[in-house]
């Protein structure tokens, strides 16, 4: 990438210029761009597969799944469900990317594209690789489209591209912690309209009705699912009943997560987390039962109050004595639950308040295009 | 006589032994391995972690240390709490869960405290000034570094201690008053405190410069915690001995935690921290708790013998690499690849989300 091709002002020159022509495309034309750059994007060849596993620390077998998921959600189809009926009023989008799990890239470049609104991505300079490929794959799909789309690579300490980046934004979308969206949303003018998304995590829930073998064969796969590294990842999963069945249910986790990571292996592990995960692995032998081998884990904690995971594959399990206490047992963690698993017969409804996403077991990590994750639409902001 | 008792009276006679900087690894490791199985019987959150490890039948030092984050959920000793004369805790907001170190009994603590003190900050005076730039136990009385550094005074020091923080904060007026005294008598001093206690009064103590007498040393310990600017170890040391006109050898870095009785001490040349004959310092891989290679660099582990009553197997976070007769203990890990959105341990158990 060259300097000028990295520089927030002439990316959104570039993008503006090219406005006109995007929202003169009708939307069926955006909607099979968008989706047809997603069909190769959720099929990706050796080399980026090898540098987009580099990158996250996942391992290629989990990268090649995650491509798959979550690109294989933008169907023609789907993009033009969602963007039913909604009309865009920001003329520009600056999407910050800072600390997220792989894929979170998607939604933030490419809704704003079906909605016929240019857009400037902002990535971390050690980890642009997919959203650079994503702005490669729409080009090649529809160059009018992909003209309207940038990315621009610099650090987090970067502030005169970020205010360069910010400045050209009608709506800003962040994706990091709580730290970096107050971070931007300082720097924003009162007409700019800032939609964040904070890092958080995942609960799941074992209701009485449900088997526990096949909803620990579910749960594995959402624990599993980008190294437990998303907002969507549960962190402790509660079982309705008695100790017993929590433990039965913990031991099965366990063997699940085992044959999973022989389909997709854990990738690498950086050494604070490596840190943090012995630490959680001691309490879990000092005050329960652990279930460990060296690339997953499971504790059964009974029912001690909820702590968080240190990711990576370390899920508690958690004794629940009714569902009707769910929202006192959730404890600490309550205000950071940004998902809500369930195994048994699924109430959304009855679940809606403990977590803006509620999802079947098992599809923890991979929401509907239309999911409302935070609570809001996906064209939110536009 | 009780076992107890009889393990406790060992340990003192080897600190007392061993408290000149001599060492017996031989007789510190025979005396450890007895005193894990007598706390493997007492203290049932140890017992578990040494069942789990599947190790419980071989020798007591190569069972897995506690984590320091065990000490924030469960209780980490062989009594009950009705018994605790003192319990420290570590440092947190109102809402985090704090560890809780819990004693029984000093003395072991006092003894092993004591002697490390003399060796490695007070070697060649029997007592001096003492100028305290941390809160006093008083202020703090579940603080073991404030707990320290009050009994320094009847130990160590001259008279009473200044105490240059009180009320929650530096006063630099008696600070920098206290300081020009010193320079006027020749009087040496020992200035003790928290690093960004140090880094606070550099900041406000502006343009003013000392020279103070020959003999006066600077003991610092621990971390910023976001109490302050953080600085690198060795800029530490330089602005220390710019500000108060000490040579860098007399600043003397101690390493100190809540769930230790005993401390280890910086030396120079090269930079590397020193633990006492009753410790036992061994870097371990963070997977298999096993000890890393010669050389290699390991989460620190440190066995202390004077932690009788509670545990004195202790693993912690921190990563080290051996330097010579010591360790060096590095800061946290980088990250090698983003971490991902999934909310960080500490946020939430600092309750740090608004």
């Amino acid at each position: 990438v060259s300097s000028a091709e990295n520089e927030p002002l002439a990316l959104w020159s570039r993008v503006q210029s090219a406005a006109p022509a995007l929202r003169a495309l009708s939307v069926e034309e955006r909607a099979r761009a968008i989706a047809t750059a997603c069909a190769a994007l959720s099929r990706p060849d050796g080399a980026l597969l090898a540098l987009l596993s580099a990158s996250s620390g996942l391992s290629e077998a989990m990268t090649r799944w995650a491509l798959e998921t979550t690109f294989g959600a933008f169907s023609e189809r789907a993009l033009l469900e969602l963007v039913a009926g909604r009309q865009a009023r920001a003329t520009g989008v600056a999407a910050i990317l800072s600390g997220n799990v792989l894929s979170a890239a998607a939604r933030p470049m490419l809704l704003p594209l079906l909605a016929g609104v240019p857009v400037v991505a902002k990535a971390s300079s050690r980890d642009d690789a997919l959203p650079h490929a994503i702005a490669q794959a729409v080009s090649a799909a529809h160059p009018l489209v992909g003209a309207a789309c940038a990315v621009a690579s610099f650090g987090h300490e970067d502030d005169a591209r970020l205010d360069a980046l910010l400045a050209g934004a009608a709506s800003v979308q962040v994706l990091g912690s709580d730290e970096a969206v107050a971070a931007v949303r300082e720097r924003l003018a009162p007409a700019q309209t800032l939609i964040g998304r904070g890092h958080g995590l995942g609960i799941g829930v074992v209701l009485h009705d449900a088997a526990v073998a096949a909803a620990s064969e579910a749960f594995a796969r959402d624990v599993a699912a980008y190294d437990q590294r998303g907002c969507l990842s549960p962190h402790a999963i509660l079982v309705e009943g008695d100790d017993a069945r929590a433990e039965a249910f913990a031991r099965l986790l366990y063997e699940a997560l085992a044959r999973i990571a022989r389909e997709l292996p854990r990738g690498s592990v950086p050494g604070d987390a490596r840190a943090e995960q012995l630490q959680w692995r001691g309490v879990a032998a000092a005050r329960g039962v652990l279930h460990a081998s060296i690339t997953f884990a499971v504790s059964c904690e009974h029912g001690a109050p909820l702590r968080p995971s240190p990711g990576y594959r370390n899920v508690g399990v958690y004794t629940l004595q009714s569902r009707d206490v769910l929202s006192a047992r959730l404890g600490q963690l309550a205000r950071f639950v940004k998902a809500l698993g369930v195994a048994g017969q699924l109430d959304a409804q009855a679940f809606a308040a403990l977590a803006p996403y509620v999802a079947r077991a098992g599809a923890m990590q991979t929401p509907p295009l239309a999911a409302h994750l935070d609570g809001l639409h996906p064209l939110d902001g536009l | 006589v009780s076992e107890r008792e009889l393990l406790a009276a060992e340990i003192t006679a080897l600190i007392e032994r061993l408290a000149g900087g001599a060492r017996d690894d031989t007789a510190r490791d025979a005396l450890l391995a007895r005193v894990l199985r007598y706390q493997r019987a007492r203290v049932a959150p140890y017992a578990r972690i040494v069942t789990h490890s599947g190790l419980g039948d071989g020798d007591p030092l190569s069972w897995p240390g506690v984590p320091t984050d065990v000490f924030r959920f469960v209780r980490v000793a062989s009594h009950d709490a009705a018994r605790d004369v003192r319990v420290f805790r570590t440092s947190g907001t109102t809402q985090a869960q704090r560890g809780e170190h819990a004693l029984r009994d000093l003395s072991l603590y006092d003894a092993g405290a004591r002697a490390w003190a003399k060796r490695m900050l007070f070697p060649d005076v029997e007592r001096m000034r003492l100028l305290v730039l941390a809160p006093s136990a008083a202020e703090l009385p579940d603080s073991s570094l404030s707990y320290m550094i009050d009994r320094f005074a009847p130990w160590f020091g001259k008279g009473a201690s200044v105490a240059i923080w009180h009320d929650g904060g530096l006063d630099l007026a008696l600070l920098e008053a206290t300081l020009r005294d010193a320079e006027r008598t020749g009087e040496a001093v020992a200035l003790l405190g928290t690093s960004f206690a140090f880094v606070h009064a550099d900041d406000g103590l502006g343009a003013a410069r000392f020279a103070l007498p020959a003999g006066s040393r600077v003991m610092q310990t621990g971390g910023f915690k976001g109490k302050s600017r953080e600085v690198a170890p060795d800029e530490m040391r330089s602005m220390l001995s710019a500000r108060y006109g000490v040579s860098e050898e007399q600043i003397i870095a101690e390493y100190g935690m809540t769930e230790l009785c005993s401390q280890l001490y910086e030396r120079m040349n090269p930079r590397r921290l020193l633990a006492p004959g009753w410790v036992r310092v061994t870097l371990v891989d963070p997977e298999t708790l096993q000890p890393v290679r010669p050389g290699e660099e390991g989460l620190v582990r440190i066995d202390d013998l004077a932690n009788l009553d509670t545990v004195s197997a202790i693993q912690t976070s921190d990563r080290g690499v051996p330097v010579e007769d010591g360790i060096v203990v590095l800061g946290r890990a980088p990250g090698a690849v983003p971490r991902g959105c999934s909310i960080a341990v500490d946020a939430v158990l600092a309750g740090e989300r608004a």
